[in-house]
Order: C-alpha cells, then sequence, then structure tokens
C-alpha cells in the first residue's frame, strides 16, 4: 500500500533521508526516531510536498512521480502543524477538501461525526485550541477513507479522550488499510501498532516488532523504549 | 472544483491578504479630500499616454510590481498548511494553476478598480491580467519553516559577509524577484514621466517618492518573509544580551546591501536624490517593522508611505516619523543580530 525504493532526499548537498526502502501492506506502522533523524521529511516525500532526490514512491501501486493525482486519491496526510488560518472555519476547510476529492457534503457532517468534532464546524480556526486545530486536520486527512494514511506526531496537545477516541478509530473496520504514524509517543503507538521503524541520521536502522527488533540488537524481551533508547 | 478551491483561499487568507488594499484605497480617498490627487491622476494618464512599444515595457513593469506584491501577501497571508493542503490533494496541474491565477485575479480586484478609476480608461486590466499570471505561477505559502530545509542554511565563517549571503540563500527567489521587480517598476516609472508632458515637474517627485517606498516595501516584505525562515534556529533573546544599538546596527547592515540595485537603478535612471533618500530612509525602517510585525504589515504600511509621498513631503515625513516607535519596539523587544550570534556558536560548535 505504501512502498518506498531506494528513496533518497538530499539538500544542500547533504542526505536528509538516505536510501529508505519500506513496504507497508496493511495495518498500522510506527515511524521513531530522534528530533532531526529524518522522520518528517520521510512523510514529506511520501505525500509528494517534498520529490526524492533518488528512488521512487508508490502509493496504492501508483507512482507518486508519474502519476500523482491517483496515488493522492488513496492517499490522507495530517501534518505534523495544524496551521489553519485563525479566520477560517473547519466546515469550510473541509467542505473545500470534500469538493476536491469529488465527495458530497454530507461526508463533511460523517467525518465530523466520527470524530466528535460536529460542534467545532462553525468556529473560526483561530478560537480552536490546538487539539481541536489538530482534530480537524485529521478529518481532513481522513474525510475520503483513504487506503493510506500518514500522521505526523498525531496525538500531539490531545486530550486522554481525543487520544482514546483516535485510537478507536483507526483499529475499526472504518481505519485506512495502511497506516503510518511518525512519533514519540511510544505509549501510545505501542498498543497500536504491530511494527516500528527506526531511524537514525535519514537511515533505517531497524524494522519489525518488538521481539524482532529486540533479537536484532541483541536485547531479547526488551521494551520499547530501551530499544529505541538503544538503536536511535 | 475552481469555486470551491477559491473559496477556500479566501477563506484561507485571501480574504485577510485583500483588506491590505483598503490602505490603498483610504490614501486614495484621503488624497480626494486633500485635493492631492492629480500626481496619482497624472500618472496614471502618462501610463496610458506612453506610446507604444514603450508602453509594452511599463505595462509589463507593472504587472511584475503587482503579481509579486500578490504573492508576497498570499504567502504571508494564507498559511503553511493552506499550502500543505493543496499539495496532497488529487489535483492535476491545470487545476491547481486556475485555482491560483483566479485567486490572484481576484485579489487584484481593489487595485485594479482604482487603477482603471485614475487612468479613467480600462486598459489597466491588461497589466493585471498579465499580472495575476505572475503572481499566480507557484503561488502558495511559505512552507512551514523545516529543520531538514533549513538546517543546511546555517552560516559559515564570520562577520556580515555570511549574513548577506544566507539571506539571499534562505529568501531565495523571494529577494531576488523583489530586486528585478523594484528596478523594473523604477524603469517603467521613468519612462512613463519622461516620456510625455502631461506630468507637472512638482508631480514628479511625489510620484517617485511613491514608487520608491513602495519597492522599499516590497523589498523589505521580502527580507522579512526570509528571515521568518530561520525562525527554528532563533532563541531566548535572555541567552544573549546585546545592545539595541548592536542590533539596529546588525539589521540594517545585514540587509541594506540589498537594496541598493534597486537603489542604484533609480540613480541611474536620473530619480531625484530626494526619492532616492525617501526609499532607503523608508526601506530601512520598514525592515526593523518587519521584524517585529511581519511581512504583510510591512506592505501595508509601504503601501500607505507610497500614497503619502505621492500626496505631499510633509505628509510622507509624517508617515516615516510614524514608523518609528514601531521599529524602535521591534529593537527593543527582540533582535535578529542575537539569533544570527547564537547560530553562528552553534555553527562553531
Amino acid at each position: 500500500m505504501i512502498e518506498t525504493d531506494r528513496v533518497a532526499k538530499l539538500i544542500g548537498g547533504r542526505p536528509i533521508v538516505n536510501n529508505v526502502t519500506i513496504s507497508i501492506p496493511s495495518g498500522i506502522v510506527a515511524l521513531l526516531g530522534r528530533n532531526g533523524a529524518g522522520k518528517t521529511t520521510l512523510m514529506r516525500l511520501l505525500t509528494g510536498i517534498w520529490k526524492p532526490s533518488l528512488g521512487s514512491v508508490h502509493i496504492a501501486g501508483h507512482d507518486l512521480a508519474s502519476d500523482p493525482v491517483a496515488a493522492k486519491r488513496e492517499l490522507g496526510y495530517q501534518p505534523e502543524h495544524p496551521d489553519l488560518h485563525p479566520r477560517m472555519r473547519p466546515r469550510e476547510l473541509l467542505n473545500f477538501v470534500a469538493a476536491a476529492r469529488g465527495l458530497a457534503r454530507g461526508e463533511v457532517t460523517r467525518i465530523a461525526d466520527e470524530l466528535e468534532i460536529g460542534g467545532l464546524l462553525d468556529s473560526r480556526c483561530g478560537a480552536l485550541s490546538q487539539g481541536q486545530r489538530r482534530l480537524v486536520t485529521l478529518a481532513a486527512a481522513m474525510i475520503h477513507r483513504p487506503a493510506a494514511l500518514l500522521l505526523d506526531e498525531p496525538t500531539n496537545a490531545l486530550d486522554t479522550h481525543r487520544v482514546a477516541t483516535l485510537k478507536r478509530y483507526l483499529q475499526s473496520e472504518r481505519a485506512p488499510r495502511a497506516t503510518l504514524v511518525s512519533t514519540h509517543q511510544l505509549d501510545f503507538v505501542v498498543t497500536i501498532a504491530q511494527r516500528f521503524i527506526l531511524m537514525r541520521d535519514g537511515a533505517i536502522v531497524g524494522d519489525g516488532s518488538v521481539e524482532e527488533l529486540g533479537a536484532q540488537l541483541g536485547m531479547p524481551g526488551a521494551s520499547l523504549e530501551a530499544i529505541v533508547l538503544r538503536a536511535t | 472544483m475552481l469555486v470551491a478551491g477559491v473559496r477556500y483561499r479566501f477563506a484561507n487568507g485571501l480574504r485577510a491578504a485583500m483588506s491590505i488594499w483598503g490602505a490603498l484605497l483610504v490614501g486614495f480617498a484621503v488624497a480626494e479630500g486633500l485635493h492631492a490627487a492629480p500626481p496619482l491622476v497624472a500618472w496614471g494618464r502618462a501610463w496610458m499616454a506612453t506610446p507604444f512599444p514603450r508602453r509594452l515595457l511599463l505595462d509589463g513593469g507593472v504587472a511584475l510590481l503587482f503579481g509579486l506584491v500578490a504573492r508576497s501577501m498570499f504567502a504571508s497571508s494564507v498559511g503553511a498548511w493552506g499550502a500543505e493542503q493543496l499539495d496532497v490533494l488529487p489535483l492535476n496541474r491545470a487545476q491547481r494553476s486556475a485555482i491560483d491565477y483566479f485567486s490572484t485575479l481576484m485579489f487584484l480586484a481593489p487595485p485594479l478598480v482604482a487603477c482603471v478609476a485614475v487612468c479613467g480608461s480600462a486598459s489597466p486590466v491588461f497589466a493585471f491580467v498579465l499580472a495575476a499570471g505572475f503572481g499566480g505561477k507557484r503561488i502558495r505559502a511559505v512552507s512551514r519553516p523545516s529543520s531538514a530545509a533549513s538546517r543546511h542554511l546555517l552560516p559559515e565563517g564570520e562577520g556580515y559577509g555570511w549574513e548577506w549571503g544566507w539571506l539571499l540563500r534562505v529568501g531565495e527567489e523571494r529577494i531576488l524577484f523583489a530586486l528585478l521587480t523594484s528596478t523594473l517598476a523604477a524603469a517603467a516609472s521613468w519612462l512613463a514621466i519622461r516620456n510625455n508632458d502631461v506630468v507637472a515637474p512638482l508631480a514628479v517627485l511625489r510620484i517617485e517618492s511613491a514608487f520608491v517606498a513602495f519597492a522599499a516595501g516590497l523589498l523589505a516584505s521580502a527580507i522579512s518573509a526570509a528571515r521568518n525562515l530561520a525562525r527554528p534556529y532563533r532563541v531566548s533573546e535572555s541567552l544573549v544580551p546585546v545592545s539595541s544599538a548592536a542590533r539596529i546596527n546588525a539589521l540594517l547592515v545585514t540587509s541594506l546591501p540589498l537594496m541598493l540595485a534597486p537603489l542604484a537603478a533609480v540613480a541611474l535612471l536620473r530619480f531625484s536624490l530626494g526619492a532616492l533618500l525617501y526609499g532607503a530612509f523608508s526601506f530601512a525602517l520598514l525592515l526593523l517593522i518587519g521584524e517585529a510585525r511581519g511581512e504583510s504589515v510591512v506592505m501595508a504600511i509601504a503601501v500607505v508611505a507610497a500614497v503619502g509621498g505621492a500626496l505631499d513631503a510633509r505628509v510622507a515625513i509624517v508617515i516615516v516619523i510614524a514608523m518609528l516607535p514601531f521599529a524602535w519596539r521591534r529593537a527593543v523587544i527582540t533582535d535578529a543580530t542575537r539569533d544570527l550570534r547564537v547560530i553562528r556558536g552553534e555553527a562553531a560548535a
């Protein structure tokens, strides 16, 4: 569903993402690493916001470079920063996203109900809390029921109830077929992800379940936190 | 889709960006009230009276100027996520271009109406249709500062030399485009007022002042945007205490050279020394204000300063003096120099 083949991104001659090959056919996968490891850059390469210097990205079988429209139809993306214009209303944003994706206006109400943000739709974004804005961007990312979903720090600023709602959604039948979550919240992903990709200095240094990673690193039975601290 | 896209742009910053033109329209209203509008009207008539093919250069200069203004105001008003949202939607190139083009055309509607009124002709429409093309091309918000994208831009070396180059690299096309556009605008204005006799000598200085102040605002806005991209590397000012004088000095020394090209062009085109000084002084103050208040405020003040310059030298002086508290506030509260020194320290480490 989400596939990269030796993707690299050079900025100013330096590799920010270096020779990354991943394949996520289904399930929830966590992307972990230190600040500056290249997680957000990889996310931007997977969305087409940035073009890779080398390699290729495929979303649901569509090459993001040669067939971006088809690839983006299958893709949902929640950016790290929910920068919504303070004067814009969530309904205006979601109506536009629905129109761009060829959806009926009723889908806006549906996703708002599912994420429990129906009461926020007609407020100014400037009046929303950081967590509420994040939920609005999440709704924009999931309104079309994407086959592949990319979440960049999805739990930042969310309260316990909202995190639980998100968790339920990602584990429900309505969830995307493949989800990649970039986060530093290990206690969140350890309960929902089946697989963990570890990044360091733009490269992948580990890929597998907690047990598999522990075995790879010679740390059998280690916790995810211990593995991340050691490997990244 | 097109209508939805333009409405999205409107909700997502276009409305706020358009409100900046309010300053210009208020300026026109004030000018009418003071019976001081003739310089602007004279410039408009001069524009219309310039013979072909010189007129094409004039049209192109106006189009470039307004096109860049459109792009700059969009960048400062729309916000980063608005652009990312467009990037991840399944829109083809034609759809994206159409949304950008018609959003820009809508954004340019207020000055277009003003120009048509001043010139007494529908001819400026051509320049504005062109301007929407310049402004709509890749018109988008400046991406949120990304650590990956700007890390490699960390300066190396000592002194102010690297800071100039660093600003140019961070600002990329916006600064270079501002330089080109302000120079072209100056040339176009010179063509208009030197090649026909509808402009009275007294009006010339005012028109020059207006254009130079506007170009100064344009450039100051672009530089402010570039400096904003460095914000990930800006830290608490308490880390490095620097005197206000040193802050102002460093900011001006860092940025003034970028103003040299349009000022030199103005000088070569035999614009008056008064207009030159007015433009340089406006630029310096606008730069300081841009650090404190953002690029869109710079553009709003530049428009007011330009209209003031066109009205009367005394009005211009009052406007420039009114800018001083903003500039001083900037110098006292925060400081780019401190940030740059910290960056230098980090780079050395």
